[in-house]
């Protein structure tokens, strides 16, 4: 009895199975496996690796199915509830105030946004409609919540890889911005230091600013005030200081448990026949480009800056100006330090990073209201 | 040999020995500075020697280091450069302390940061403790000298 009839044989008993599924099944391995073995994201690489096997195995998650993984699907991505609920966590361990101190990074923020549009454009010429080619651009933001509630909006066939790109590529972070990093920028913009001596931000102000985003942006963009309202819900109930514990439930248990779900739900939508076909590896490859774009227009962006100030900005700062919160400002702080380990660009990273954040979310609302009035 | 650099109408004297040493060596008004130049991969024996003498390493390719430790007005204090929270001290006081060993760790945004002697010598005093919040610029350690 060779191979073929020994699977064909075990495939008999368990009729949806196929070659396409083994396929999956390995993925679905190798997601497991970085999150195991090399601890990239963990947290979120996890659950979808797992979704991702239990989804080839008839455990699919759809929009009509009645397994645990469907009724999760309806009840938190088709409904977008998961990616708002996460964003209450993430806006609870925001801190602005070093956005605050500096209001100028909000240009760095803007600017890490350019890539979502050039591979829109780019997308369209390979063959996509423009709600998917606006959904695809969207992942060069690494905003895993942001990507996932435009593309439910715009393109929820291609939910999965979409997903999968944006959470893939916020664990690769460390291996694919350095190098361009490194390209971009000289030694010596490298070395620029830049001291922190900001104005002490009072109370008021940093209780304020998230009320203030909220109407301000549900005003001028309303596809996004879901989105931003529930990132500064979140960020509202720290810096209010009188709700300890709703604080703490929201970066703790509802981000936890949401985190789990999602991953799961988004890895449980990955069966061999909504993946496993070209439109999927083109959206990996267009989201990938998306993101190194993101970068670039950061850093020169940050390059641009460092020459208005004669010099005083180190443009490393300018390559978080993406979502990715707070991994890119890290890996920014990180590579200064590598060169000089007095320079501490930390500060100065995370106001970039969080203006990022926010004009990811913006960009994600802005891209919404453009496509969805085509 | 000795270059006279004028900066916003004052002029300086600069005092270079070897260009050749590593950190060089410069004296400016009389206050020491150790500079590295940018290009330290190229070996020293692949430079000609005249052109090491007429071409004195650009301003624009080098990093001003803190004084040196002879210099009068040497950095005592070790100062945090962000606010955080210190997590570790990884010296005690009187401990002997070499040009990048790690002092203690700040973590700031849930980032750890070593924070690295800039000189070598003696630390005095420690004020700080574990779990304590800094402030920018507020002073962790102290050489004794």
């Amino acid at each position: 009895m060779d191979f073929n009839q020994i699977f064909s044989y075990i495939s008999q008993s368990f009729p949806i199975f196929n070659w396409g599924n083994l396929v999956m099944l390995i993925a679905g391995g190798i997601l497991i496996y970085l999150a195991v073995a090399k601890e990239y994201e963990p947290v979120l690489l996890l659950p979808i690796g797992f979704g991702c096997i239990l989804a080839n195995l008839g455990m699919a998650a759809s929009p009509e199915g009645d397994n645990f993984l469907s009724i999760l699907y309806r009840a938190g991505i088709e409904t977008e509830l998961f990616p708002l609920l996460i964003f209450i966590g993430v806006g609870g361990m925001i801190d602005f105030s070093p956005l605050l101190a500096q209001p100028k990074m909000v240009l760095l923020g803007a600017a890490g946004q350019f890539g979502i549009y050039g591979t829109l454009i780019l997308a369209t010429l390979l063959g996509f409609n423009i709600r998917q080619a606006a959904s695809i651009g969207v992942i060069g933001a690494i905003d895993g919540p942001t990507a996932i509630f435009v593309t439910g909006k715009l393109a929820p066939e291609l939910l999965a890889p979409i997903a999968v790109a944006a959470y893939s590529y916020m664990s690769l972070i460390p291996i694919i911005q350095p190098p361009i990093m490194k390209l971009l920028t000289s030694r010596k913009e490298r070395l620029i230091r830049m001291t922190y001596a900001p104005k002490p931000i009072s109370r008021i102000v940093r209780v304020t600013f998230p009320v203030a985003v909220t109407i301000i942006v549900s005003l001028l963009a309303p596809n996004a005030a879901p989105l931003i309202a529930a990132l500064m819900l979140g960020n509202f109930l720290k810096e209010s200081g009188v709700v300890e514990r709703l604080n703490k439930a929201a970066q703790n248990e509802i981000i936890n448990i949401t985190t789990l779900f999602l991953g799961l739900t988004i890895g449980a939508t990955m069966t061999a026949s909504s993946f496993l076909n070209t439109d999927t590896l083109m959206i990996l490859g267009l989201g990938l480009l998306a993101f190194i774009l993101d970068t670039i227009a950061g850093l020169l962006f940050g390059k641009l800056m460092s020459f208005f100030s004669g010099g005083k900005i180190n443009p490393l700062i300018g390559a978080c100006g993406i979502s990715a919160f707070p991994m890119a400002g890290r890996l920014s702080a990180k590579m200064a330090q590598d060169e000089d380990f007095e320079n501490f660009i930390l500060m100065h990273a995370m106001g970039s990073n969080t203006a990022g954040q926010l004009g990811s979310v913006i960009a994600g609302g802005l891209l919404l209201t453009l496509v969805m009035a085509l | 040999m000795k270059i006279h650099v004028k900066i916003q109408n004052k002029t300086y004297t600069v005092r270079i020995d070897d260009v050749h040493s590593r950190p060089i060596q410069v004296d400016v008004d009389g206050e020491g500075f150790e500079v590295w130049p940018e290009e330290m991969t190229i070996p020293r024996d692949t430079i000609p020697l005249h052109s090491a003498i007429t071409e004195p390493p650009s301003l624009t390719s080098v990093r001003m280091e803190e004084p040196i430790a002879k210099a009068a007005n040497q950095i005592k204090q070790v100062k945090a450069p962000i606010p955080g929270v210190i997590t570790s001290i990884s010296i005690k006081e009187g401990d002997k302390v070499q040009f990048g060993q790690e002092l203690c760790v700040l973590e700031a945004m849930k980032m750890k940061n070593a924070i690295r002697a800039n000189r070598e010598g003696v630390i005095a005093q420690i004020l700080i403790a574990e779990g304590d919040s800094v402030q920018h610029s507020q002073v962790l350690m102290e050489f004794s000298d």
